[in-house]
């Protein structure tokens, strides 16, 4: 296989935020997940739950429920602002005040003409939704407290509004409260404290759903103003409730990290149907705070920052990929930047960036052996950002000279001088001014250009100087596609520059004339890595629904190898992982290797040897290595996968062909969360 | 006689002797000053008015005309007013001087601050461009009492009550929560493999030998909180 050198970095103290609402878009598949330190990312449902696109956050902004309208995207938040989200530029594209204080929630009616938020001040504000912003309309009638939770029924007539200790029905025509439905407390201690009604749904046959405080989920008749049935259903809070689109089932989430399914089902061939207690999921540790309820899965998001989706048993195929349970736990998006030729390391963090010298070893080992360490990395710089805006993207030079980080508003360059052991950092104070902001950011190998995804899926050429870093070239697509650059993968002989888009189209553009040299046919999925071999100029693709391309850039078609794998087919196994592969780099030792990865795993491709049988195991390194010589070479096949590193964010080679694998335990992550409900166990 | 003090005295003229002067100030306020009773030692005119008092007890007292009487007042208010005036030039002197001295101060600061970089501590930088804190390094070694903070958008009180509302029904007192310490430890104890509630996080994790000093230190790579369980 390969003998590899490993700098194991586990001092990256990457803290994923917890989720704080999720909202669903049927007609797109789309799933839009907003996260406690304000960003919102994008979820391709059907394309094996990729994670399309982040908005980053911004301090001060605060998101506390989202909704989409048709194709739009909207959410409010406790600094009284509702925003509408650009979905092409990956930001916000106005926001509105809504005059009431802090907006707690947000409903469109079924029409989708008219958003209703509630607010801090005891207001119910109509807006209406136009073509390109959204126009105050008018306030439904003045309560005393704050409005928590609002649903509109589907006919448009009414909305349901959560309060303290209550819930009020409103004519949405006239603006009055047509009933108001009295929240019970909860026992004991818990009765001198108010019961906050944190979510609510209004079905079509006029009964609302009710989820509070003291643990309980609520049936009420909206017509009569009475509640139909109770159910305890936890000691603690009920956060979060979903109802299915056909109303035959709902989910509510607790803050033991439980969702609850009831279902509308009659309990007997004569009895009238009822709302149900059904299943309990266990899936969180923490507070569940968001939940949807798609057609054939319970999705769940909370403060441990998991997003799980669990497929229904009764609505897909038992034991196949599609019904296993996911939890999506790390972005997508690679947060770590590597000097190749300099060994530092580049962490992206919200607000800040770390750039750390990796440490050195001495002597050689046997595999799986630890090896002395001579140098311990250090932090060499923490560089804080300027501005709100969060940090969106940023990248390391491969020389370690130059850093550059981007936020929605500002991209900014620095130069890194070295000096021994001493390093120092100067801000480039003139560049381009249309380069506002970059999705992605990549340096050439050599250190002279930097390519930054801009608007329109172009990418923007500038060159490096010692006195001036000067525009180049913008580099533009003939699709006409909209959708921002994701990936950049520059050759190493700075002659191409490979790039996708979220409309899964691949682009080849050639950097000695600047201009596109040819376009990979298009694929349905979303290309989740690409690279460029070094010696052949194969274009290797992988997408995220785990199929592998390679591409001739000299003959501008599929290669061989390529058309051979497809034929065949990938493994099973290979196609049941559930975790992108997030990075493809190449062996300088041999070209027949392509080493790629995701966050369970490392595979080394030999295009030398055979495709894997799919009857055959496909992790067989372990047997492998049981074997005498001569069997080993009639058993080997061409995926050779270790699964010795595990959370891994990402793994980067050098370029004394050692590689660095940056883990982030879970263990870690998960020891550092916000507290958890305190729940005795027997016999612990 | 006090010159910021000067005391309002109201009083209807009865005995026939008694000369009762009404000045306007400068401002609003209308001084009735009762020649008789103000107590002028010191002053030129009430040394004197002392001394015509002491050599004939038994006269009548010399008669002033009310020009005199009323440039006198107004003499004595002008002087008052003109002290105050001073008083504050004096503080305002005081005051610009004391931030002169600050600017100076923090200005030998940064000099003294910027004068060479540890290998072996980070330095932390501010990206600033609108301040004189310009790609300045400052190295932790002599950063001793100065701390470093970004000035934030101010959060208004409504959000901020907002989210104390929400702290305190997640976070307060009855809300009932435990550590994550106790979560993980409940875990091992109730998992496949059930291990003792302590060793969950690898502290020996990444022990680093240091060749030179030939001897081992131990420091783990990450910074995990860590309290053993009990009970």
């Amino acid at each position: 296989m390969g003998e590899f050198k490993v700098h194991r970095v586990r001092f990256f103290d990457y803290m994923p935020s917890g989720i704080r609402a999720l909202a669903f878009n049927r007609g797109t598949e789309r799933l839009a997940v907003a996260r406690d330190q304000g960003s919102v990312e994008l979820f391709n449902f059907p394309d094996n739950y990729c994670q399309e696109k982040v908005i980053p956050g911004r301090d001060g902004r605060s998101v506390e429920a989202l909704c989409w309208v048709g194709s739009r995207l909207f959410s409010v938040g406790l600094d009284g602002l509702i925003t509408e989200y650009d979905l092409d530029n990956l930001r916000p594209k106005y926001t509105v005040e809504a005059y009431g204080g802090p907006v707690w929630s947000i409903s469109c009616n079924l029409e989708g003409n008219l958003l209703a938020v509630g607010c801090e001040d005891g207001t119910v504000k109509i807006f209406e939704v136009l073509d390109d912003r959204i126009q105050f309309q008018r306030n439904l009638d003045r309560q005393k407290g704050r409005i928590i939770s609002v649903s509109w029924h589907p006919s448009g007539t009414k909305i349901a509004a959560g309060m303290m200790d209550m819930i009020r029905i409103f004519d949405a025509e006239t603006g009055h409260a047509i009933h108001r439905l009295l929240v019970e407390r909860g026992v004991g201690t818990a009765k001198n404290r108010e019961v906050v009604v944190w979510s609510l749904a209004y079905l079509s046959d006029n009964t609302i759903i009710s989820a509070d405080s003291a643990g309980k989920v609520q049936i009420w008749d909206g017509l009569t103003g009475t509640l139909i049935r109770s159910h305890y259903i936890t000691k603690w809070d009920v956060l979060a409730l979903s109802v299915a689109h056909d109303e035959s089932s709902l989910i509510a989430g607790t803050s033991e990290g439980t969702v609850v399914q009831f279902q509308f089902l009659s309990s007997g061939e004569q009895q009238d149907k009822e709302w149900i207690r059904t299943r309990t999921f266990k899936n969180h540790t923490h507070d569940v705070r968001a939940l949807v309820l798609t057609d054939i899965a319970v999705v769940s998001g909370g403060m441990d920052t998991q997003l799980v989706v669990r497929p229904l048993l009764d609505k897909v195929e038992k034991n196949t990929a599609e019904s296993a349970l996911r939890k999506i736990v790390f972005p997508f998006k690679s947060l770590v930047s590597c000097a190749k030729k300099a060994g530092l390391l580049l962490f992206q963090f919200p607000d800040h960036l770390e750039v750390w010298r990796l440490g050195e070893s001495e002597g050689y080992g046997k595999p799986g052996e630890c090896l002395l360490i001579k140098r311990k990395p250090e932090k060499l710089i923490h560089l804080k950002r300027k501005g709100e805006d969060h940090i969106c993207s940023s990248a390391l030079s491969p020389c370690g000279s130059w850093l550059a980080y981007s936020t929605t508003s500002s991209v900014r360059l620095y130069r890194l001088q070295h000096s021994g052991n001493n390093i120092s950092i100067s801000k480039v104070s003139k560049l381009p001014k249309f380069l506002c902001s970059a999705h992605q950011l990549c340096f050439s190998p050599d250190s002279t250009k930097l390519f930054a995804s801009s608007t329109q899926s172009s990418v923007i050429v500038i060159s490096l100087g010692q006195s001036e870093c000067k525009y180049v070239h913008t580099l533009a697509t003939k699709s006409g596609s909209r959708q921002p650059v994701h990936l950049l993968a520059p050759s190493e002989d700075g002659k191409w520059l490979a790039t996708a888009n979220t409309d899964c189209e691949v682009h080849v553009y050639n950097l000695n004339k600047l201009k596109l040299h040819c376009t990979v046919p298009v694929y349905g999925s979303c290309p989740t890595a690409i690279a460029i071999h070094p010696m052949t100029s194969n274009l290797v693709i992988v997408h995220a629904d785990k199929q592998v391309f390679e591409f001739s850039l000299g003959q501008k078609e599929y290669t061989e190898w390529s058309r051979k794998l497809q034929k065949q087919g990938l493994h099973p196994h290979w196609l049941e992982r559930d975790t992108p592969i997030s990075h493809i780099f190449f062996n300088p030792k041999n070209s027949n290797h392509i080493i790629m990865h995701d966050v369970y795993m490392l595979c080394v491709i030999d295009q030398s040897l055979p495709f894997p049988d799919p009857k055959t195991r496909l992790y067989n390194q372990m047997s492998l290595r049981g074997l005498p010589e001569a069997e080993r070479v009639r058993h080997s096949h061409a995926f050779k996968i270790c699964k010795s590193f595990q959370d891994v964010l990402s793994v980067i080679s050098l370029e004394d062909q050692s590689l660095v694998i940056v883990e982030r335990p879970l263990l870690d992550i998960m020891s550092q969360l916000p507290a958890p409900v305190l729940q005795k166990k027997f016999a612990t | 006689m006090k010159p910021a003090v000067i005391k309002f005295l109201l009083k209807l003229p009865s005995p026939p002797s008694q000369v009762c002067l009404i000045v306007r100030a400068l401002e609003t306020c209308v001084v009735l000053i009762r020649i008789r009773q103000l107590n002028m030692a010191g002053d030129k005119n009430s040394a004197e008015l002392n001394l015509s008092l002491e050599q004939s007890d038994d006269e009548a007292p010399e008669e002033m005309n009310f020009e005199s009487a009323r440039n006198e007042a107004l003499r004595r208010v002008k002087s008052a007013l003109e002290t105050a005036k001073r008083e504050k030039e004096q503080l305002k002197e005081k005051r610009r001087k004391r931030q002169e001295l600050f600017q100076e101060q923090k200005v030998t600061l940064l000099l003294h601050l910027c004068t060479g970089i540890s290998p072996y501590a980070w330095a932390v930088f501010c990206d600033d461009d609108d301040d004189d804190l310009l790609n300045v390094c400052i190295p932790l070694s002599l950063m001793e009492t100065v701390t470093v903070t970004t000035a934030k958008q101010q959060m208004s009180y409504q959000q901020q009550a907002a989210q104390n509302f929400l702290h305190s029904r997640f976070y307060g007192p009855e809300s009932r929560r435990t550590t994550n310490n106790e979560l993980l430890s409940i875990q091992n104890k109730k998992g496949p493999n059930k291990q003792a509630a302590a060793q969950f996080v690898k502290k020996n994790w990444g022990k680093w030998h240091l060749r030179e000093q030939g001897e081992k230190s131990t420091t783990s790579g990450h910074k995990s909180e860590f309290k053993p369980v009990t009970g």
